[in-house]
């Protein structure tokens, strides 16, 4: 399948929030990544058929969604930011009632709400109301109904947030394993989230498209760049000078010195070596003004 | 020649120096040979385009569709719609408007409240519809509606099909109170009868759903509600207001009914049109 974000726009009163998107998704997870306001949920609700483009348009194998209408949001599996949920139901007849509203078959309904309730660890908890949930239940069961549908395109923002190191693990298996047929967009803040999982990585600015490529080639175009060093916490307070060159991405303070990362084009100071950059460079190399770390 | 031969023996020994054991096993050395120098001297002639449209239009059959999913979702035809939401619809929302209606009747037929059959008509043909309207909207007040933007059957839609149900429950419940107000009392007036349900339920239910869509607010029901009852508590205190109503001419119930009418159609495309309520920036 290939779904093209064909040259979208997405103007609110005075402000850009999308600014002509270009971008080509086939089967895999692609992470997209950037700052507050970068318009990620803008974008997200364009594709999630929540939101109407200004301008451009999305194609589905050429087919324009809008067309395609309720043909559309039949592939689409959405987990919003934030999302309720209807407080009087159980988490089961939770899922029957959206699965009715994707359009399930009952008999396929019940099936699919009992294997994902196992799946997201929510099986114990199928007869409890929805009220009760705790804020990681209520997102595991947001990711449960993302899924009954076995969506073509799957659209996540945020779908970790609020989840125990555990089930983040597990949940990220779990989109690595389903990706092979489907289109995943996974938004999120926290980089290492889509670090392993990522065929390729969208990162967004104010609105506009920084870049979209794979994780490799982003990391390659680092090489040279990062830059790690010991400092004692002496010489570590009087590193303001280097932020005219680099920016430090990372401290890590050991018992009798300080382990240093640094951003920078050209060697910072005399005692640094080069070193493997990591998503978290890559971001900060992206995304922050010289000067604006430390 | 020979050296020709000579070279297409060499490419044999070749192609099988390069093949799996597996593929030629029960062949003999010389046997695949000699099918692979035959194989070397035979030419395939390069089809025309007739016979190239001819395998493509023969293959297409094969080809998958243009979105191919694995079918685990049904066409929902209008009629799902329905029993999906009677299937989900609040019970107890029934109950209480058949009652209100039910009790409504009994006041006035025993003479405890309301004081005519019209003014009964004219106070309790909107409440149902006033009632159900956070079920319309129960999505947003619930914080689903972004969620539910993106299904099959949109939150939209749903909401339209309840708004024309309940339109229709209400109706239908304020036939049944006229017929039995018509029944009981021989002078009552079919024309006038209808007046009193028909013009308050078109304006009242027009002006609440357009507060409904404007207040994002849970509460709106209450708000509403509250004033209706107002509304009520003047026509009950006042027989020159129900009076006023009752003996309005044509022309001026016309352009009521219109109004109203109109109201409901800017609703609709106020429902359409609008987007999620929460369009923050991430």
């Amino acid at each position: 399948m290939r779904l093209l974000i064909e040259n979208v726009s997405k103007r609110y009163n005075d402000k850009q929030a999308l600014d002509n998107i270009f971008i080509e998704l086939r089967e895999g997870v692609y992470g997209l990544i950037g700052p507050n306001g970068s318009g990620k949920t803008t974008l997200m609700r364009i594709l999630a058929d929540v939101l109407k483009p200004t301008k451009g348009r999305v194609l589905v194998n050429g087919q324009d969604k809008t067309d395609m209408d309720e043909k559309y949001r039949e592939l689409l599996g959405y987990l919003p930011q934030e999302m309720g949920l209807y407080k009087n139901f159980t988490a089961f007849e939770f899922l029957l009632y959206i699965s009715a509203l994707k359009g399930i078959e009952k008999k396929k309904a019940v099936w699919k709400a009992q294997e994902l309730l196992e799946l997201v660890s929510l099986k114990d908890d199928a007869k409890m109301q929805c009220g009760k949930f705790s804020g990681g239940m209520k997102r595991r069961l947001g990711i449960a109904q993302a899924l009954l549908n076995d969506p073509k395109i799957l659209i996540l923002d945020e779908p970790t947030v609020g989840l125990d190191p555990e089930e983040k693990i597990k949940f990220k298996n779990t989109i690595a394993d389903i990706s092979f047929d489907k289109i995943i967009l996974y938004s999120t803040h926290t980089i290492s989230d889509i670090e392993m999982i990522a065929k390729e990585v969208i990162l967004l600015n104010k609105g506009k498209l920084l870049i979209a490529d794979t994780g490799e080639n982003l990391l390659a175009g680092m090489d040279g760049r990062v830059w790690k060093s010991k400092v004692s916490e002496k010489e570590y307070a009087n590193l303001n000078s280097i932020n005219d060159n680099g920016l430090i991405t990372n401290i890590s303070r050991k018992k009798d010195y300080m382990e240093i990362r640094i951003v920078s084009d050209k060697k910072p100071f005399e005692n640094c070596e080069t070193t493997e950059p990591s998503y978290e460079d890559m971001y900060i190399h992206y995304f922050k003004t010289k000067g604006g770390v430390r | 020649m020979n050296i020709i031969k000579k070279q297409q023996e060499h490419d044999a020994i070749d192609c099988l120096e390069g093949m799996e054991e597996e593929l030629y096993k029960d062949f003999s050395y010389e046997e695949l040979r000699n099918i692979i120098c035959r194989l070397k001297e035979s030419s395939v002639k390069y089809p025309d385009e007739q016979q190239l449209e001819n395998t493509i239009t023969a293959c297409k059959a094969y080809m998958p569709k243009v979105i191919n999913i694995k079918n685990i979702t049904k066409d929902v035809k209008l009629f799902d719609k329905l029993k999906l939401i009677l299937t989900y619809c609040n019970k107890i929302y029934i109950l209480v408007s058949v009652l209100i209606y039910v009790i409504g009747f009994y006041l006035t037929t025993s003479g405890y409240f309301f004081g005519s059959p019209y003014r009964a008509a004219m106070i309790l043909s909107p409440i149902p519809f006033i009632i159900g309207l956070s079920a319309v909207f129960k999505s947003r007040s619930a914080g689903m509606e972004e969620l539910e933007m993106s299904f099959k059957i949109n939150s939209i839609e749903l909401g339209l099909i309840r708004l024309v149900l309940m339109c229709i429950f209400n109706n239908i419940l304020s036939l049944i109170l006229s017929i039995a107000f018509l029944y009981t009392d021989k002078s009552l007036e079919l024309s006038k009868m209808m007046i009193c349900w028909c013009l308050p339920f078109v304006t009242i239910s027009g002006i609440s759903l357009f507060i409904a869509i404007k207040i994002k607010n849970y509460n709106f029901t209450q708000f509403i509600i509250t004033l209706w009852s107002i509304f009520s508590f003047i026509i009950i205190s006042s027989e020159k207001i129900s009076n006023w109503i009752l003996n309005l001419n044509a022309l001026v119930i016309a352009g009521i009914g219109v109004a109203g009418g109109m109201l409901w159609v800017y609703n609709i495309i106020l429902i359409y049109t609008r987007s999620v309520a929460n369009e923050a920036f991430d």
